[in-house]
Order: structure tokens, then sequence, then C-alpha cells
């Protein structure tokens, strides 16, 4: 599924849980946050100063590493 | 024996005058001024300079600081025999918390000069207050350490408790972390040690709250948690 920026950040860890990862080695509170379902990844990229740019390319990155994982598996 | 003052055994049994027999006791008091003050008066105020040192005579003084949002914490009460503001006796420094009485409260007062001067006469007031001080500050010290553990501990409980939120299945042996979650990861999340998280993870294993495995955390009582987690 590609990324868009206008998903909810609840949306994409329901999704993909693997990037969790991310958010935890970004220091970033979303993991459990009650805003989730209202926070895009836009919001927090924004919120958590990163580049949209450089914060879906880690997300896509750390996707692609759970579908090569998953795919290992079967 | 017409000058001399009818004290109570709260001055023989003080920590202040410990080891100083009655006689001395008599003229160290003697040296200070006694007085009385009404239920509810302010003796000293937050922010004053500091230029008298009060011993309790007869019934007590509580002693509060105003915190940054107005709101009054009761920092100790000072009962008869022990003394406050001992800071006078050294410097003008701003008194760090205000003293009111508890009810009609006798107190002996001394300003720096008089009590440098009594100190000098009978030293072992001096050594007295010195044991009273380092009391106190070892006191301080264990009590903002708890603190400093219990808010990390509370951290810990609260990163845990998200990531389960997030991501988890229930068997019965508990919740199952389904994230692989290091206790590297969980120190670096919640700004502590690898050391700090190990020592908490390990306690809560032993009161039987989670149950850990090398990159695989469950918890087996989410509630214990959680209680931590709000209330710390």
């Amino acid at each position: 599924m590609k990324l868009d920026l206008n998903m909810t950040v609840g949306e994409l860890m329901v999704q993909h849980p693997s990037v969790m990862d991310v958010f935890i080695k970004k220091k970033m509170l979303c993991i459990g946050c009650p805003a989730q379902d209202c926070h895009t990844l836009e919001d927090v990229a924004e919120i958590y100063g990163h580049t949209r740019e450089s914060f879906l390319e880690t997300l896509s990155a750390a996707i692609k590493k759970e579908k090569n994982h998953n795919s290992r598996d079967t | 024996m017409k000058n001399q003052i009818n004290f109570p055994e709260t001055f023989t049994r003080s920590d202040f005058f410990s080891g100083i027999d009655e006689h001395e006791v008599s003229a160290i008091i003697r040296s200070g001024h006694q007085v009385v003050f009404k239920s509810g008066s302010t003796l000293f105020r937050q922010g004053m300079p500091a230029r008298k040192l009060y011993l309790v005579e007869k019934g007590r003084l509580k002693l509060s600081k105003l915190h940054r949002d107005g709101k009054e914490i009761i920092v100790r009460y000072i009962n008869p025999g022990q003394i406050t503001a001992a800071v006078a006796a050294f410097s003008e420094k701003e008194l760090p918390a205000t003293a009111q009485t508890v009810g009609s409260t006798e107190v002996i007062e001394w300003t720096r000069e008089s009590i440098l001067r009594i100190m000098g006469k009978y030293p072992r007031l001096a050594i007295n207050m010195l044991h009273a001080a380092l009391e106190r500050l070892d006191d301080i010290q264990n009590r903002y350490l708890e603190l400093t553990v219990e808010r990390v501990e509370q951290r810990v409980a609260r990163a845990l408790l998200r990531i389960m939120k997030q991501s988890s299945h229930k068997t019965e042996e508990g919740i199952h972390i389904d994230f692989r979650l290091s206790r590297q990861n969980l120190a670096d999340y919640t700004g502590t040690t690898l050391f700090t998280v190990s020592r908490i993870l390990s306690d809560w294993e032993r009161k039987g709250w989670i149950s850990s495995g090398r990159e695989r955390i469950a918890v087996t009582d989410p509630h214990a948690l959680v209680t931590l987690a709000e209330t710390g």
C-alpha cells in the first residue's frame, strides 16, 4: 500500500506495525497516542521537525523490510 | 535564683541542647529573647532576609512555602525544643519558607550577633546544630533519590503501556507485545539508561507485573502498570 501523507498515524500503524520501530528510534510519542486517529503523517512530521520526504523514506524502508521478512517466511 | 528562667522539660530533652548541662542551658536561653506569639501570627515570611533564629518553647510553628502557581505547601512543623531559621546564624540569606504559629506559641529568639556569641562560648551548641543540619540533608537526599526513581519508573510504565496498546495480543499468560522491543530501545525511548530499564523490568517481573524474554515482553498485570503510570 502506497504511503500517503494524509493517512492518519493510527491507520499506518494498523496496516504496518513494523513502522513502530521508526517511531521508537525517532523518539516520537505517537505509539499508543490518543491523537493517533486525528494526526496525519504530515502533521507529525511537522510536529517532530522532520521533512516530509525523509520521514516518508524512512517509513517506506521499514515497510519494505517487513515485506521482505514476511515473504521469506512463506 | 530570681533571674533563672523556669524552663520546661522540652529544653532538657531538646537535641539543640544535647550534651549541655542545665546551668549552661539557662545561660544560653537568657542570652536570647523570649517572645509570645498569638495564634495565627507570622514570625517570618518566605523571601525575607534571615535575621533571627528561633527556638520553640511552647506551641508549634508551621513552615510553609508558596509554590509557583500560588499553592501553599507545608514544609514541616517546628515543635517545642526545635529550632528554625538557623541560617540566620550565618548569613542574611532569603528565608525559604514562611513561619506561622499554630495556637499561641512561645519562642526564644536570637539575633545573629547574640547566637554567634553564645555559640562561641558554648561550642557544643554549634556541634548540635551541625548534627541537625546533616541529618536533615541526609533526609532530603534520600527523598530526592526516591522521587527521581519514581519518575523514571512511571515513564517506563507509560511507554510500555502505549506500546502494549498499539500492538499486542492477549493469551492466557498475559498481553504479549507484538513488537520486538529491546531493553536498549526502551531505554532510549524513555530517556534513561539500559541499566535502569533492566533494573525496573527485573523488579516488575519479580512482582509478577510482566514476563519477559530476549526481546519479547508480556504484560501480566496491566492494572498495576496503569496505576503506576497514572498515579506514580
